[in-house]
């Protein structure tokens, strides 16, 4: 749908799935996951190099053809994070970062107060910061104010596929603010997809519920179809839900009264 | 060659050594794409790698992305 594109940062995109490269049983299924999502955009954390013997990283193989978008996952404090996202931005010369600083190990809750220290910082040294946060109104509000290029709440907790926990909120979160919302984390299959989109998120960002699918191929397809469904239920304008029925068919005309 | 993530500490620099040298030393070809380097907590760009000397008891990471969510 090239007339309804998805705009970060000045950026263009005809997806609006996005999908991490973590968790497949192995890497071809990764790749054909990730090409049957139709995803322009493939998250990567970064990490330490180890003494092993050569192995290929998913960037060898996705660098090209994918913008590769650098997390910050396990980072705990603002210099972690920092220094994580200028690692990413060296190694992949993007100034694009998915800030993540998590809060609590448990939960993987992110840490509103670090996070906004962070984005403020981030966005200082000239990066587009697109940070994962909490289901909370005035968060997102204050990182866009903070110069986030888009803001992604959670739907429940990273890796849960426990779905949107709190869909008022996030419908909340989506007409307020003033640049993208991005569901991140906790989609668990189609239907979790299409109700973000549904709600009015710009789009959607999951791993978990691809990688760890019984058919992750399958899924692939599924979470394509379902981010494409939502969107367009969502630019239609669905009926207001009622509470008695209401008959479609004309009630005028009946045989046999 | 080194490029899986790894478990491991970062480097810790026993005597002065430029950077390419340094990763070459620890089998990582420094030509090698995607790759990144920081010392004592701040990046050195590719371009400085040749000409930027690690000290003695310089703390030295080095990334490349890997599969992520």
């Amino acid at each position: 749908m090239s007339d309804d594109l998805l705009t970060i940062a000045g950026r263009s995109f005809a997806s609006r799935l996005l999908i991490g490269t973590a968790g497949y049983p192995n890497q071809q299924t990764m790749l054909d996951a990730v090409a049957l999502s139709g995803a322009e955009i493939v998250t990567a954390s970064i990490r330490r190099i180890s003494l092993d013997p050569y192995s290929e990283s998913m960037v060898d193989l996705l660098g090209d053809r994918y913008r590769i978008l650098p997390n910050t996952a396990g980072c705990a404090t603002v210099k972690d994070a920092i220094l994580t996202a200028e690692l990413g931005r060296e190694a992949l010369e993007t100034n694009w970062i998915k800030l993540e600083i998590i809060g609590d190990r448990e939960t993987l809750y992110p840490d509103a107060v670090q996070l906004l220290a962070a984005t403020e910082e981030l966005v200082k040294l000239g990066f587009i910061v697109l940070p994962y946060c909490n289901d909370d109104l005035v968060t997102c509000l204050k990182l866009a104010d903070l110069g986030a290029a888009a803001v992604m709440p959670l739907g429940s907790p990273i890796g849960s596929g426990r779905g949107i926990a709190n869909p008022i909120a996030i419908e909340q979160i989506v007409r307020r603010s003033p640049v993208p919302v991005i569901l991140d984390a906790g989609i668990g299959t189609a239907s979790d997809a299409a109700l973000a989109m549904e709600l009015g998120c710009g789009a959607v960002l999951l791993n978990t519920a691809v990688a760890k699918a019984d058919n992750p191929r399958l899924m692939a397809r599924a979470m394509r179809a379902a981010v494409e469904a939502g969107r367009l239920a969502y630019r239609a304008g669905r009926i207001p839900q009622k509470r008695h029925a209401e008959a479609s068919s004309p009630q005028l005309g009946l045989i046999g009264s | 060659m080194s490029l899986k993530p790894g478990p491991g500490g970062a480097i810790s620099v026993e005597s002065p050594e430029v950077v390419t040298a340094l990763l070459r030393r620890h089998g990582i070809d420094p030509a090698v794409r995607y790759l990144a380097v920081a010392v004592n907590g701040a990046v050195v760009r590719r371009s400085d790698w040749a000409s930027y000397v690690a000290q003695a008891g310089d703390i030295v990471e080095v990334v490349r992305p890997f599969q992520g969510g």
